[in-house]
């Protein structure tokens, strides 16, 4: 019943971190699709998919049967399109599909692996076919497998291995070979809530200091909004909101206030200022009617002073802003409204 | 001469308690069982050989809904096998609504079960595996309540496709219609979110309140703590074969006070506010984190009252101030001693 | 030396990168040593290991007489044209060893669909299965033959000249070819259905021994026509096989009468289809992910 944790890789990784650069991929998007559509026989799955996925950590979205699988198959070059054009760093996938495929990592969603294969001899044989010599395949495969956390381990059969050490294993092979781009399918499935943490830290360590892309589909949004600088939603087929997550979560709206105390004072003082209050349970909302020239902080500070003229234990304080869960409902039923309207 | 400055006053604060370690009450402490509570799991424990997976765990539940949480491999799974009768206690009881599920056949038929398994789905469409079930449970009309329970999972209860060529968030929901359509008291559901898109999952809570509601209790095991803060507050957390804590989590939270809190606030001029605060007595801690500070703090709500007029003393701008474990996952944290 | 910490990090690989080619053999070589049970537990070694050993048995009999008996002549114990009678059983138990395990075990493990993320594609898949499993039926359908040949050059009971011994090695390489190319596009495709690999290799064995069975029947029980030979695999296989030898058995039987040359074709064209079909089904199979 070990709980498995980072342990001392922790330590070997801390001071890596504080020692090597951010390598944060930067330059042309890694991904580019312009009205990518692809049916399988009568059934259309994506019609008009146009994005352009950033270097960095980009988060994959979309209901279940919005076409999010058949189009991480066509990254990887394994279904022909329909029709339009899709670039993967750089080439085609249809057209040069290994090509394309040497460069990528992909970590599938479920969680089969051969049971009498040690961990690394897997991960090293993925390395070399994707077109490493067979020395540097077993070497990067060590070293990818320490980088998961699982050096002690790696000899062992994935047989062995709990569902945590598997998702690690997959991570592992889907890195070993230095890919410039990660598709990872949902990484973080049956991990328990401390396991999670740790393979979230994993990924974004992965995706911000070793020089890798991912792209990330999962539907935990909270995870996604942890770790992503990026989001791209899909429904009904086609790309309906991309972005960062600031972007997403769109601009300021009110600020948010919890006070331990004396919330009636407070909203009152601050909507003699101008400022409109509303109070709900120990939280205020201020919203301040537009003002161009004003500094766009100044609800803050006039509420700091505020609370601390009233002598109130302040709680919270911040913008409230959308949450991406908001944003993906929100999306998905002006998509699902927009294909009702289109087909009446 | 004047006088030497008074020694120092001896600490009066116990140090607080190790993470984890909330203290087992003795038999005379534990909550009395409440009346309505139709699972009794009564100073259980289950050895494999010389493996203790559960060791003295004593719980109930109540109609309702109930999140039950562990770490992977600390005692979980085990606990939900014994109640529903898949596995029989090494010491102790479980009871549902008063008898032994595993000795009494007509209790079984108030338990449903979805397990994260799925080793018996073969070569049946949806209907016929969940009608299968329902004959098995002696449901009469077993074919209308089969399409019922499909169509309250949103599944078409027409499809002749076969369970094994169907997307995981489609078993996910037949495994549940499974489980409820012979309209048991105890619902146990292992994972059943796993795989389902977010509207999904929506839609699958708004079930289980529903289900708890009529008076059933439903018991989920999840891992997405984010989530189980959508069922309600009810929990029960299994750690290292033990139970950690049980009830409403908010009020556990409230329980762990003795531990440093820790906020997340962002300023204009961090450095400055950051020198201010280690002045103040409440603060333990202060740490730079990317454009942040986080201030560790003994005192949550002298800290409260502090900050605004701290901040504009030193004229640092407030731009969020934010508490960084309040929420049910620093809760789990905490209780399976990270 | 200077003091100097060392950044354990990620490090970069800016070396070579081989293509497809690389991948293909890495695959086809990483198949022939699972099947010889290489870098595996004990117990998968036995099945190959018997099996080899049995298809070098007859070889080692004859040479083990030409040597320390040349009055007798070896021939007289087992012809070459017996030789894959002799052993066919063993053949047809290594076919039913070999490709399941290669082949179903990646559907069932997920490999495939790591595989076919690769630079691999199905087609490539197929192709490298294909060469692994070839090369190790060569061990039994060519290697035992050239063995034989060798050693009795080595004894001097061989072929006569230099001509007539490099003439030898080459029958015994295409014909041994052709036997492993159709033996193991057989058992690929049979077992690019099942799940379980050992439904695939008991299925395998059926295909081997029911044709044979029922063709004996139909043409010496039933007096079927000759040409009815020509829809048992195993039969014109073997045929095939020993034309090509140079040294076909002649029983009288339906299969000794059909044409020489139309048996080698024949043989040609299932190991032709064989692979084809196979080909043909990985295209289409279903990879989950």
């Amino acid at each position: 019943m070990r709980r498995e944790r980072i342990g001392n890789d922790a330590l070997v990784q801390d001071l890596a971190s504080t020692l090597g650069p951010e390598v944060r991929p930067v330059g042309a998007p890694v991904i580019s699709a312009s009205r990518v559509a692809k049916s399988f026989g009568a059934t259309t799955v994506l019609t008009d998919v146009t994005v352009d996925i950033q270097p960095g950590i980009t988060g994959l979205l979309g209901s279940n049967g919005a076409g999010k699988t058949t189009l991480l198959s066509l990254l990887l070059g394994l279904e022909p399109r329909n029709g339009g054009v899709l670039q993967v760093l750089g080439h085609d996938p249809q057209s040069t599909g290994p090509e394309v495929r040497a460069r990528i990592g992909y970590s599938p969603e479920h969680h089969h692996l051969p049971a009498d294969v040690q961990a690394a001899d897997l991960v090293r044989h993925l390395a070399q076919l994707h077109g490493l010599p067979a020395q540097a395949s077993t070497e990067r495969a060590s070293d990818a497998l320490w980088l998961v956390g699982l050096g002690e381990e790696r000899f062992r059969p994935i047989g062995t291995m709990s569902t945590g050490q598997r998702q690690r294993v997959k991570l592992a092979a889907a890195i070993a070979h230095d890919p410039a781009l990660v598709l990872l399918d949902e990484p973080t499935d049956g991990l328990d809530p401390v396991q999670r943490d740790d393979m979230l830290a994993l990924i974004r360590r992965i995706g911000t200091q070793y020089g890798i892309s991912i792209v990330l589909s999962s539907h935990l949004l909270e995870e996604v909004e942890r770790i992503c600088d990026n989001v791209v939603i899909i429904a009904n087929g086609t790309v309906i909101r991309s972005g960062t997550i600031n972007q997403m979560r769109g601009g300021r709206t009110s600020v948010m206030v919890e006070l331990d105390s004396g919330h009636e004072r407070v909203a009152e003082t601050l909507r003699t200022a101008g400022l409109v209050v509303a109070v709900s349970g120990s939280k205020l909302l201020v919203d301040a009617p537009p003002q161009p020239d004003a500094d766009p902080y100044w609800i803050h500070d006039y509420v700091r002073d505020v609370v601390a003229w009233a002598d109130v234990g302040l709680r919270r304080l911040g913008d409230q802003t959308v949450s991406l869960e908001d944003v993906f409902l929100a999306s998905n039923d002006e998509s699902n409204e927009a294909m009702r309207e289109a087909s009446a | 001469m004047t006088t030497p400055p008074p020694p120092p006053s001896s600490p009066s604060q116990p140090p607080p308690p190790p993470p984890g370690a909330i203290a087992q009450p003795s038999p005379s402490q534990l909550q009395p069982i409440p009346a309505d509570a139709l699972v009794v799991v009564d100073r259980v424990s289950k050895f494999f050989g010389d493996i203790v997976a559960v060791s003295d765990v004593t719980f109930a539940v109540s109609p309702g809904v109930t999140a039950l949480l562990g770490p992977n491999g600390a005692g979980k799974s085990t606990v939900l096998r014994m109640m529903c009768g898949l596995a029989l206690p090494s010491s102790g009881t479980v009871s549902v609504m008063g008898q032994s599920p595993r000795s009494n056949p007509e209790i079984a038929a108030e338990i449903g079960l979805a397990p994260q398994q799925e080793s018996v789905f073969g070569h049946l469409t949806a209907l016929q595996f969940v009608r299968a079930s329902a004959e098995l449970q002696g449901v009469a009309n077993a074919d209308a309540e089969a399409r019922r329970v499909l169509q309250l999972v949103e599944l078409d209860a027409n499809d002749q496709r076969f369970l094994p060529t169907y997307s995981k968030g489609m078993r996910q929901r037949v495994k549940l219609a499974q489980a409820i359509v012979h309209e048991p008291r105890v619902i146990l559901l292992d994972e059943p979110l796993s795989g389902l898109d977010p509207r999904q999952r929506l839609h699958m809570v708004a079930l289980f309140h529903e289900l708890g509601d009529q008076g059933r209790a439903v018991i989920v095991s999840s891992h997405v703590l984010e989530e189980v803060e959508r069922f309600g507050s009810n929990v029960v957390v299994i750690t290292q074969g033990r139970l950690a804590a049980q009830g409403d989590f908010r009020e556990i939270r409230a329980l762990m006070d003795n531990r440093p809190r820790r906020l997340r606030i962002s300023s204009d001029r961090p450095r400055v506010l950051a020198s201010a605060l280690i002045g103040e007595d409440n603060v333990s801690g202060v740490r730079f984190s990317g454009d942040h500070i986080e201030v560790d703090t003994n005192d949550v709500v002298a800290f409260a009252r502090a900050i605004a007029p701290l901040s504009k003393r030193v004229e640092a701008r407030l731009f969020e101030v934010a508490p960084l474990d309040e929420g049910l996952e620093s809760v789990f944290k905490y209780l399976v001693g990270r | 030396m200077s003091t100097q910490i060392h950044d354990l990090g990620y490090r970069a690989y800016a070396g070579e990168r081989a293509g497809v080619a690389w991948a293909v053999r890495s695959l086809a070589v990483h198949s022939m040593r699972r099947i010889l049970g290489l870098k595996r537990a004990g117990k998968h070694k036995i099945v190959p290991a018997l099996t080899i050993g049995f298809a070098f048995l007859p070889a080692i009999v004859m040479i083990g007489i030409a040597a320390f008996v040349p009055a007798v002549n070896e021939f007289d114990i087992i012809r070459l044209g017996d030789y894959f009678g002799f052993i066919s059983f063993a053949l047809f138990l290594f076919t039913a060893a070999a490709a399941p395990g290669v082949l179903t075990t990646d559907r069932t493990s997920g490999m495939l669909a790591l595989y076919l993320a690769s630079p691999l594609n199905r087609t490539t898949y197929v192709l490298a299965k294909f060469i692994g499993i070839f090369s190790v039926m060569l061990l039994v359908t060519v290697a035992p033959i050239v063995f034989l040949q060798v050693a009795f050059t080595l004894v001097g009971s061989g072929p006569g000249g230099i001509v007539d011994f490099v003439a030898s090695i080459a029958r015994a390489i295409v014909a041994g070819g052709i036997l492993a190319a159709a033996l193991t596009g057989l058992g690929m495709f049979i077992s690019s259905f099942p799940k379980r690999w050992g439904i695939a290799s008991v299925a395998i064995v059926a295909t081997m021994l029911i044709p044979i069975i029922v063709a004996a029947i139909l043409t010496e029980g039933a007096d079927a026509p000759d040409w009815v030979m020509f829809l048992s695999p195993p039969d014109i296989l073997g045929k095939a096989w020993e034309h090509l030898i140079g040294d076909p058995v002649n029983n009288s039987l339906a299969l000794d009468r059909l044409d020489s040359t139309l048996v080698v074709l024949a043989a040609i064209a299932y190991a032709a289809v064989f692979v084809g079909l196979t080909w043909w089904r990985y295209q289409h199979i279903e990879v989950d992910r």
